[in-house]
């Protein structure tokens, strides 16, 4: 069922809204729907993971712990003073932290572009959300399936740099500016390595679309003209683009994971934010739910940028342990009822949450673990290391595609 | 090399410009000409028997007369340190010559004996202050230098004193016409007016209030208060203050003809003396604990 | 990049590499003035630094002092010798005991006090904890610097520790008021050494983990290594002391070198940076030597309360009130007149020394503070030309400067 039949159901769609209205509709409700239903609660979700995580790494008591506390009279029956509370693990940090955001001033600094400063922050999530158009989460939830997808990703998410960069120099400040000229340096950088990796599983499927690449690893594994895997054996996850061409895909995954935490700005590659020495680089003036808007584009883009990962390398929803799992058990017998809801859409959302949340794990691992890297090593990590070696997995990945399939 | 051979080099070296050698079993030092500074420590850094590399401190001290520049020389290879000084003519001519292209470290540790006395480094490269801001007046360390009334604005020390005088003269005022007499709110000076009266009989009239200190002056060394004097006894309406199990034995008396000096703080028994456990409220119509009585 | 070639540096004549790292000619290029601190997260405090970039590259940078400055000198010639104890704290606010024990020096050579034995072994503990305390957060907040942020945490952790065992001590978590001219404020308990040892054992256990996270990380080495480079002259010639003259590679250090106290009945060694890793002067040195000094620290200490002589009768003071000193200290203490002593101790930091000249009074004539830090801090601009910012924020963080001390 398409979008234009279910606005269709909608009475006096046809005759009173006019089409191009109907259009602007059609083309706006699914954004509005990712956002809500996909882009906050991963931002909040995000938040969360990272400071629990982070707090079990730290020994740190506050964001594993806090809870929400009552201090009404009546129930305050505990003689040493302490406060009754609600036990949340810790959730109760992200709460305090929004309304505390929430009631921040919205201040742009004297001297400062005030259309550019107000505006960055929404760039910046615009960049972020718009990698989620193209973003396989499950059988059907793709909003918008192009046929370029996998460059369609690279281009909407160097927008960000554009909004990083108007935050910097809109905020009048020199830490700000320094921090921003970090982050286009970085990233434009990095954005190289990460489309020559990103191009290696494209290579091998010969499309950009998502849902072929998918596809394409749901089928059986030829290794160098060698049929390895059959396709029985591949939903297991053995036809994964990591697997192809052995040993050039797992160094072209690590390349790609490795600039997407660059692009991210997450440890060791936060110079633009680098606290200790930027102050907080381009974010150093802003407050409040702006300087959030930043928080929730960082993790989205997290997310997303992690489920690209597992799209482009590990099969994506379409193949994996879930459904090796389930190719066991004859579930096409099993009718969920619901007309739209297919089973492989409930399998894929499992199978793309456990690559997604587990990516995004080690990316909170590795943030908490490095000591941050300076500028100069990270352009030579780029240019010296990761440009070369991303050229040959080209070379070898199309000469994978020559030899196989 | 002990301090004896150095001085002794110097001595040779630079015969009458050595000034005075002092040594005893706290320090050694030599004072040499102020115009051959910079000559003696360029020597002390290269005479290879000397090996002064390390210049450790530099400093000036106020002699009233005079400032004396204090350098601290030592010696990490021979592990030997000495002290060099110097004097500025007088007061008003504060020059000395700068050693800091000597020992590079002596650069801001002029900058300081500058900030502090305003002495002048002649030849140095960058002779500001560096403690304190660059429009501060006057140079506090010097002895006849007094407490700033104002500085942009921020009262002064003084000020601050007099305006909380103030302040606590109008509190206890206007607690006393609310409480008819009886102040709730015992502050510590009012504490202290309170033992005072009886035992050293100061004459005051009943009603008028405390004769306000002086504002800003130090605490007040002519009349110390009388360790063990009784206490009045507590107004009603304050808070009577904990009384231990037992009442604790009374601080040493102050025996005139002190005997050998007891065991005990460091901290003389002068008027700031550490704080005493505070007496048990008296039972009306008991002689105070133990006077200090002969 | 910043419109200059990073890559490039000078090798001088005898084979060393220079610290500048050459600006390339044909870029035109704009310098700026940045401002860092005195409320920037990486200066330590309320330290200002002034630096000329050209992009991110330092070209000059010169620290700005005295925002913390509290004329202690002055307070200290308008209080009596025992009184200005507790100022001496607020000197290394992150080792209040160890400057503690070089006023408490200063004041007996001035006035000639003997100390008894178990204070002075008391006292070695103690300052031996103190260094210990000192330098677990030195090592935490080097790693913040870098950008690691969990070494902090886990520092941070034992620190808490210490300042518990502290708390447990003298009364206070971070300033303690412990010494007293001719003692200490109160002995120590059986209790408490038990914890101390305990304190130890974990201590010992967890700096490893605080090495694998910073020490030999490998970002942590490259961000590290070769920077900063405080060869063994400039370090004399700017009278660095502490850890970082001996990360220079001079074999030096008060306690054993002009000796003071009891060191000499322990077994320990000065460790010195010969250039192993890295080079010689560099940060990451710097750094290795304080991770080695916490080890003898913690050796230090054990041998002491291995060796601590039992309680002396004659020394049990008469009330709670009363410390723990030397029963023949007088009440009121006074310099002789016309002298002036000049003490130094190892620090933390280095070398703190007090000039105290006596005229016969209650009261010191002149205390002249010589604050390690404040003569460290100095070579900053020396050392950080060339490098990049992040560099700059490195080697502020190696030089490990506490602001009560170089602003006093």
């Amino acid at each position: 069922m398409s979008l234009n039949d279910l606005f269709g159901q909608i009475p006096g769609w046809g005759e009173y809204v006019p089409s191009f209205v109907q259009m602007l509709i059609i083309a706006f409700v699914p954004a509005l729907l990712v956002v809500l239903a996909v882009l906050t609660p991963v931002g909040i979700m995000g938040v969360y993971a990272e400071r629990r995580w982070s707090a079990f790494m730290q020994d740190r008591l506050g964001p594993n712990r806090v809870g929400l506390p009552i201090w009404f009279d009546g129930w305050q029956r505990d003689y040493t003073g302490k406060p009754w509370y609600i036990k949340l693990w810790g959730l109760g940090q992200g709460i305090a932290d929004g309304v505390k955001l929430l009631g921040k001033e919205d201040f742009v600094p004297p001297g400062g572009d005030a259309f550019l400063f107000l505006s960055a922050p929404l760039v910046v999530f615009a960049g972020a959300l718009g990698i989620f158009a193209a973003l396989p989460m499950s059988d059907g939830l793709i909003a918008a399936d192009v046929n370029v997808g996998v460059f369609y990703i690279l281009a909407v998410g160097a927008v960000e740099i554009i909004g990083v960069l108007m935050a910097g120099w809109a905020s009048n400040n020199k830490w700000s500016l320094l921090g921003a000229m970090r982050e286009v340096a970085q990233v434009v950088a990095y954005e190289i390595p990460m489309a020559m990796t990103a191009l290696c599983p494209v290579i091998l499927v010969g499309s950009l679309q998502m849902t072929e690449i998918i596809a394409f690893q749901q089928g059986g594994l030829n290794m160098w003209g060698i049929d390895v895997v059959g396709p029985e054996l591949a939903q297991w996850g053995l036809g994964w683009n990591l697997w192809r061409a052995f040993p050039v895909n797992v160094v072209a995954m690590v390349i790609f994971y490795i600039c997407v935490l660059a692009n991210l700005k997450r440890a060791p590659f936060d110079l633009p934010e680098a606290e200790s020495e930027l102050v907080s680089g381009f974010l150093t003036e802003y407050s409040g739910m702006r300087w959030s808007l930043f928080f929730l584009a960082e993790y989205g883009a997290m997310f997303a940028l992690s489920g690209i990962t597992a799209t482009l390398f590990l099969g994506g929803w379409g193949s994996g342990p879930v459904f090796g799992a389930l190719s066991l058990v004859p579930v096409e017998t099993i009718d969920l009822g619901v007309g739209m809801l297919k089973w492989t859409t409930v399998a894929g959302i499992a199978e793309f949450s456990w690559k997604t949340v587990l990516l995004m794990l080690l990316m909170i691992n590795i943030r908490w673990t490095l000591p941050r890297l300076r500028i100069d090593q990270v352009m030579s990590l780029c240019y010296k290391y990761f440009v070369p070696f991303a050229m040959g997995c080209i070379l070898l990945n199309g000469l994978a595609a020559v030899m196989g399939s | 090399m002990t301090a004896t051979e150095i001085s002794e080099l110097l001595k040779e070296r630079f015969g009458d410009k050595v000034l005075e050698v002092h040594e005893d079993d706290l320090s050694a030092w030599t004072r040499i000409e102020r115009d051959v500074l910079v000559e003696v420590c360029t020597f002390l850094r290269d005479d290879p028997s000397a090996d002064m590399k390390v210049c450790h401190s530099l400093t000036a001290v106020d002699r009233l007369e005079y400032f004396e520049i204090v350098l601290h020389l030592y010696s990490v290879d021979r592990k030997h340190g000495y002290s060099l000084k110097t004097r500025t003519v007088s007061r008003e001519d504060v020059a000395c010559p700068s050693v800091a292209r000597v020992w590079p470290t002596a650069d801001w540790h002029e900058r300081e004996a500058y900030d502090m006395y305003g002495v002048i480094f002649e030849g140095h490269p960058n002779l500001r202050r560096i403690l304190l801001p660059s429009d501060w007046v006057g140079f506090p360390l010097r002895k006849d230098e007094g407490n700033p009334l104002e500085y942009h604005g921020i009262p002064g020390i003084a000020a601050i004193r007099t305006l909380e005088e103030s302040n606590r003269e109008a509190q206890t005022a206007a607690w006393s016409e609310k409480y008819d007499g009886g102040s709730p709110l015992v502050l510590p000076g009012d504490k202290k007016k309170k033992a005072k009266k009886p035992a050293g009989g100061a004459p005051k009239a009943p009603g008028a209030p405390g004769a306000p200190k002086a504002p800003g002056a130090p605490r007040a060394p002519g009349a110390p208060k009388p360790p063990g004097a009784p206490k009045a006894p507590t107004p009603p309406g304050a808070p009577k203050p904990p009384s231990p199990p037992s009442p604790p034995s009374p601080p040493s008396p102050p025996s005139p003809p002190s005997p050998p000096s007891p065991p005990s703080a460091p901290s003389p028994p002068s008027p700031p003396s550490p704080p005493k456990p505070p007496s048990p409220p008296l039972p009306p119509g008991a002689s105070g604990p133990k006077k200090g009585d002969d | 990049m910043t419109g200059t070639d990073v890559t490039s540096r000078v090798v001088q004549e005898d084979g060393t590499l220079s610290d500048y790292w050459v600006p390339a000619r044909n870029a035109e290029s704009e310098q700026m003035v940045v401002n860092m601190g005195p409320q920037h997260p990486a200066t330590h405090g309320v330290l200002r630094v002034t630096v000329k970039t050209d992009g991110e590259v330092v070209l000059d940078c010169e620290p700005m002092i005295g925002n913390l400055h509290r004329c202690k000198e002055k307070i200290a010639e308008n209080l009596q010798y025992g009184q200005f104890m507790p100022y001496t704290d607020r000197l290394d606010y992150l080792a209040a005991i160890n400057n503690e024990e070089v006023y408490a020096r200063a004041v007996e050579k001035l006035c000639g006090i003997e100390i008894p034995e178990r204070i002075k072994y008391i006292r070695t503990i103690v300052a031996a904890l103190g260094r210990v305390s000192s330098h677990i957060f030195s090592i935490g907040v080097y790693g913040l610097d870098i950008g690691a942020f969990t070494p902090f945490l886990y520092c941070y952790r034992e620190r808490e520790r210490a300042n518990s065992l502290f708390e447990k001590l003298t009364g206070g978590r971070m300033l303690y008021h412990y010494y007293r001219v001719g003692g200490v404020a109160r002995d120590l308990s059986d209790e408490w050494i038990q914890d101390c040892l305990e304190f130890l054992d974990i201590v010992e256990d967890k700096s490893k983990e605080y090495n694998a996270l910073t020490t030999w990380n490998k970002v942590f080495k490259e961000r590290t290594m070769g920077i900063g480079i405080l060869s063994r002259e400039k370090a004399l010639a700017y009278g660095i002391t502490g850890p970082a003259i001996r990360a220079s590679g001079i074999d030096f250090d008060v306690r054993r070198d002009d000796p003071y106290g009891i060191y000499d009945r322990f077994d320990w060694k000065v460790p010195v940076s010969r250039g192993e890793h890295g080079t010689v002067g560099d940060c990451w040195n710097r750094h290795w030597i304080r991770a080695q000094e916490l080890q003898e620290s913690i050796g230090i200490c054990r041998q002491a309360i291995d060796k601590l002589p039992p309680h002396d009768p004659k020394l049990t003071p008469k009330s709670i009130y009363q410390p723990y000193i030397n029963p023949n200290v007088p009440r009121m203490l006074r310099g002789p007149k016309n002298a002036e002593v000049y003490v130094r101790g190892e620090n933390p930091r280095g070398e703190l020394a007090f000039y105290i000249v006596s005229d016969g009074k209650n009261m010191p004539y002149r205390c002249k503070i010589r604050g390690p830090a404040f003569s460290n801090i100095q070579v900053l601009a020396e050392i950080s030309r060339g490098y990049l910012i992040a560099d700059l924020v490195a080697i502020i963080g190696s030089i490990d400067i506490v602001l009560g001390e170089v602003d006093r």
